[in-house]
């Protein structure tokens, strides 16, 4: 199996990492306990081509390698955070093809994969290029993996299962995978009706690569013959056990695991501090990446103010999320006065790597991980 | 930009040591990173030696527990491994401390003896 892709550095605040990955290097290494045939195409500059090799070359069978001009680097202050991508390059390079019976092909930044294969799941994430087909690329057996909001923008469709039906008949797939974040995914093929396959529950949400790992993995079982959405379903087990250690290789033995349980959601009310720049700060970074899984109404409150936003909601008939941003436990009872008759059960964030074991309330859950926090706003309580 | 190469990675000859330059002084003195494929029963606090295996080819830098001699993870997926795999061949000595262990992320301090 060929995966081309990019490969780069990874940073991240919290939790402290530094790796060299990127979507293809991060499939090819979710891989290969599963496989032995991986072989790796990706682009990077000729200098540190020894780099990739000391890195790939003991779990790939070939690495082919394509010069760039710099390596790409991807900072994260969190992994719902936007990435900070230095140095800030666009697809300079020439599109290579890659010839093989079985390919993952990944949007890449340096350029684009041209790729004639038998078999290929495409995954166009951050890809600005014009489309699997429509490239020059061909397959006698597609798969597209995408999220909802880039398969909506690619078509022009105003809902899903549109766009992704419009998708499928424009570059001949058999099967269209888009990914909803703690929704699960939702699978399209031509012969039946879709079928959302869950989330699944994991105790922290390590969200970095999360997608090439259901890619990688949807593609694996779906290339040797897996139905599609059996092949999504076991992506998505895979995708949780990986967001909770986050461990490679994947091990192909999955742990007991629970579907999380999507719930309605018209509106998310942060409760944080406002009295800073630091503390604005944080709210904006919350809020972003709180809009880039829902696009929802996201309003911003304090302790005190929100009975009253509360009650807004309500006359309304908004189903409400809050996500309660505190600086110490003492802070909860305050809050849960204000949520006193609400039925609303608030997410409690608090940066403290022993929060989660500290504090159970009746009426909220706490979690140390930013990332599990928000995912948590989507889904009922376990 | 120059051409394309492709590394066939089951020969004999170790493209990561052919013509690597560089030497002792390059050698990274102690940096943290998450063990790749580890095994089981890791504790916190354990000592394990950095060292290369060469039964793979090409080599891979592994994490060895001294009281049982067996490989426990390897170290992959990180910037400069390229050096820290040069380093090794040249005979600087490294060894790993387990600074924690939360289900399957072990992260360990890698620090040059």
């Amino acid at each position: 199996m060929i995966i081309a892709g990019g490969v780069y550095v990874e940073n991240c605040v919290t939790p402290r990492t530094t790796q060299l990955l990127g979507s293809a290097g991060r499939a090819v290494f979710a891989l290969s306990e599963m496989r032995s045939d991986l072989e790796l195409h990706t682009y990077h500059p000729t200098e540190l081509w020894a780099d990739i090799l000391a890195n790939f070359a003991p779990i790939c069978t070939t690495c082919k390698l394509y010069p760039s001009s710099s390596r790409v680097q991807f900072s994260y202050l969190f992994p719902l955070g936007r990435p900070l991508q230095t140095p800030y390059i666009g697809p300079v390079c020439e599109p290579q093809i890659v010839t093989g019976e079985q390919v993952i092909s990944f949007g890449c930044i340096e350029g684009d994969f041209v790729v004639r294969a038998n078999a290929v799941v495409a995954d166009l994430q951050g890809s600005t290029s014009r489309g699997f087909r429509a490239a020059g690329s061909s397959a006698e057996k597609l798969g597209i993996v995408l999220n909802g909001r880039e398969v909506m923008s690619r078509t022009g469709e105003s809902t899903i299962t549109k766009a992704a039906n419009e998708l499928m008949a424009i570059e001949g797939a058999e099967v269209v995978v888009v990914k909803d974040g703690p929704n699960g995914a939702c699978v399209f093929t031509k012969e039946r009706a879709s079928v959302t396959v869950p989330a699944y529950s994991s105790k922290s949400l390590y969200k970095i690569g999360s997608g090439d790992i259901f890619s990688a993995v949807f593609a694996h079982y779906w290339m040797e013959g897996t139905a599609p959405e059996a092949a999504a379903d076991l992506a998505s087990r895979h995708t949780a056990a990986y967001v909770e250690s986050p461990s490679l290789p994947l091990n192909a033995d999955l742990p007991v695991q629970k579907a999380r349980q999507p719930k309605a959601v018209d509106q998310i009310i942060v409760v944080a501090c406002q009295n800073s720049v630091k503390d604005m700060w944080f709210i904006n970074l919350l809020t972003e990446a709180i809009n880039h899984l829902g696009g929802l109404d996201i309003q911003v409150s304090e302790i005190g103010v929100l009975k009253h936003q509360l009650g807004e909601a309500s006359s309304r008939n908004l189903n409400v999320s809050v996500l309660c941003v505190i600086e110490d436990k003492s802070e909860v009872d305050l809050i849960l006065l204000d949520l006193h008759n609400s039925q609303i059960s608030p997410v409690f964030f608090l940066d403290d790597p022993n929060a989660n074991a500290g504090l159970g309330t009746a009426n909220g859950r706490v979690f140390a991980d930013l990332s599990q926090a928000i995912y948590e706003l989507f889904w009922k309580p376990l | 930009m120059g051409g394309s190469a492709s590394f066939p990675t089951n020969g004999s000859n170790n493209p990561l040591i052919d013509g690597g330059d560089g030497g002792r002084d390059e050698c990274p003195k102690r940096f943290k990173t998450m063990v790749t494929g580890p095994a089981q029963g890791i504790a916190m606090g354990a000592r394990l030696v950095v060292t290369l295996d060469k039964t793979s080819t090409p080599s891979r830098v592994v994490l060895v527990d001294p009281t049982s001699n067996s490989t426990v993870g390897s170290i992959a997926g990180i910037p400069n491994l390229d050096v820290l795999l040069n380093c090794l061949e040249l005979g600087v000595g490294y060894r790993a401390f387990v600074d924690s262990v939360n289900g399957g992320r072990v992260e360990v301090t890698v620090t040059q003896l």
